[in-house]
């Protein structure tokens, strides 16, 4: 664990030094700090995007990992309860309602991803069959079938020149044009719901038990699934709402930490965390300094992120109950 | 003294006809019961009723001669255990990983298990002879050494109690008679054992008392050496049972011919 603390901090740190001003790829720290426009470049452009990258990551790979253990089940990831799509939903309907209100969109994806959640949860409670694992897993399917058929209807009558695009650039998720007001909109959510993670990470493992098991030990799952839940999607929201949609890192990172930090939440929450920032970092850093135009970062994620599952499914380390 | 008590218990789930009227139970400590009864007979909801997980529509429970509904969450959790019918992990968590899950009770809720839990897992482990597993993971174990490291789990809880729901039902008879006589030392010990079982003849050689529950109703609660005979056996599965004899042991069977 203190190996990967040491990776993060490489990672963190060529990352900042890594970009296409003054100079493609890496540049010394002496010729950053050389003129003005590199220092305000440094400063108030890469400083802020890298920050936020390694947050995206962390809350992602965090949520996933969470969201893994509560639903017992390996395979899902932390925007399912419908967060991701009211998200996108809500950033979709901000882009063609509210164009030049700064921070709508942010604003209007953590307001509908925060709908989708208790929306899933709302239908969940009312569902009168099965566990309660698999009635969140159909509400959440339900409710993000609901807003992505919403957002279907936004992309029919948004403008194709210019909206339309600006909707899609947004679902591909990235940091392009990441400020410090992007960072600082984040962190509020983001944090203290980072710090509940972390602080129950030992809990976690008790909830990835039977109900009755989990109860009989003393605790109260209902109640303490619902706080952990609350903190991932919260998490989730926040940074999607920054970033747009970015797949597979909530799903594949968990995995991974599993495989060679343990299994016990107390190892795999913080790995997650650390590999999560980690690798959303490195994609980052790749989206906007391989060429002269940005590439997407949700793409870079999906490519990696998929490439290393399937190499994982293959080599036989994810398990599933037939 | 007694270690669970019932008094005029009644209980439905919702949207469901009222599966116990009446019922009054009373569990002697130190002993082992067992429960016996056909499928749907309520045993299960009964072990739910007991750890609170469950809330009794009517009558009352109580634990250690005080109300369960007095009893805090945590509280429970150091006086009662549990072991289900069969254990599903998702995650191939350690043994010792797994055992220390026996400790939430005792852990502060933010924190997680120091020095003292663990040397309480291992003394557990030690109880249920399983501290070879120790450095195994999960799911390497057979499926009668998880059974065995899943009353480990609970023992890490250090309860007065422990309510095992058909420990036994997917084992082989070798890993079978393991279980049953670690919940034999266990009663030796103190413990109270609560069991629910399908096998007369296991529930005939370990248990000191026995309840027999039919349609939500207790038929027979007493010493097993009477409630297991076959005439009580008949009455309660409506079959036709008849008993062989090995030294002082009467074992009830039901004859294929």
């Amino acid at each position: 664990m203190a190996g990967l603390g040491v990776l993060f901090g490489i990672v963190f740190a060529v990352s900042l030094l890594t970009g296409r001003y003054p100079a493609p790829g890496i540049s010394s720290p002496l010729v950053l700090f050389e003129t003005d426009a590199a220092r305000q470049i440094f400063a108030n452009l890469r400083l802020p995007r890298v920050i936020t990258a390694a947050v995206l990551g962390a809350s992602l790979a965090a949520s996933g990992c969470t969201f893994q253990m509560l639903f017992r089940n390996p395979l899902v990831e932390p925007g399912f309860l419908g967060v991701t799509q009211g998200a996108a939903f809500g950033a979709a309907g901000a882009i063609l309602f509210l164009p030049n209100v700064p921070g709508a969109v942010q604003i209007s994806a953590v307001v509908f991803a925060t709908v989708g959640l208790f929306l899933s949860y709302g239908v969940a409670r009312r569902l009168r069959f099965g566990g309660w694992v698999i009635r969140m897993v159909i509400s959440g399917i339900a409710v993000s079938a609901l807003f992505a058929s919403g957002l279907g209807i936004l992309k029919y009558v948004a403008d194709p020149l210019s909206e339309l695009q600006e909707m899609t650039f947004w679902m591909l998720g990235g940091l392009a044009g990441t400020t410090w007001a992007t960072t600082m909109m984040m962190l509020p959510l983001v944090v203290p719901s980072l710090l509940i993670l972390f602080l129950l990470r030992w809990r976690l493992n008790i909830l990835s038990l039977d109900d009755l098991t989990a109860h009989s030990l003393g605790t109260s799952p209902a109640r303490e699934r619902m706080l952990l839940l609350l903190a991932a999607s919260a998490a989730t929201a926040g940074v999607t709402a920054a970033a747009g949609i970015v797949g597979w890192v909530g799903l594949l990172v968990p995995h991974v930490a599993r495989r060679y930090f343990g299994v016990e939440g107390n190892r795999a929450l913080p790995s997650s965390l650390l590999l999560g920032a980690v690798m959303v970092l490195i994609c980052d850093t790749i989206a906007r300094s391989l060429f002269v135009y940005e590439i997407p970062l949700g793409i870079l994620t999906s490519l990696l992120g998929a490439s290393l599952f399937l190499s994982l499914l293959s080599s036989g380390q994810v398990r599933f109950r037939r | 003294m007694s270690a669970l008590s019932v008094r005029n218990l009644s209980y439905h789930y919702q949207h469901h006809p009222e599966l116990f009227r009446g019922l009054d139970l009373e569990i002697r400590p130190g002993r082992v019961t067992v429960l016996l009864g056909p499928n749907g007979s309520g045993k299960s909801t009964l072990l739910a009723l007991f750890l609170g997980y469950l809330v009794p529509t009517g009558g009352e429970i109580e634990i250690l001669e005080k109300p369960l509904s007095s009893y805090r969450r945590s509280e429970l959790g150091r006086v009662t255990a549990f072991v289900s019918q069969e254990v599903y992990l998702p995650f191939n968590y350690g043994v010792m990983e797994y055992c220390l899950l026996g400790r939430a009770a005792r852990v502060s809720y933010w924190g997680y298990p120091d020095a003292d839990d663990r040397a309480a897992a291992e003394q557990a482990a030690e109880m249920a002879g399983i501290s070879h597993l120790i450095e195994r993971n999960i799911q390497e174990l057979s499926a009668g050494e998880l059974q065995l490291v899943s009353i480990a789990r609970a023992l890490t809880q250090e309860p007065s109690i422990l309510l095992l729901d058909e420990p036994t039902s997917h084992l082989d008879p070798v890993h079978a008679a393991d279980v049953f006589k670690l919940i034999v030392k266990l009663a030796s010990r103190g413990m109270t054992v609560l069991l629910t079982t399908h096998d007369p003849l296991h529930a005939r050689q370990v248990a000191d008392d026995a309840v027999l529950m039919k349609d939500g109703a207790v038929l027979f609660s007493g010493t097993a050496g009477e409630g297991l005979a076959a005439e009580n056996l008949n009455r309660l599965y409506g079959a036709e049972f008849v008993e062989a004899r090995h030294r002082d042991l009467r074992i009830p069977f039901i004859r294929l011919d």
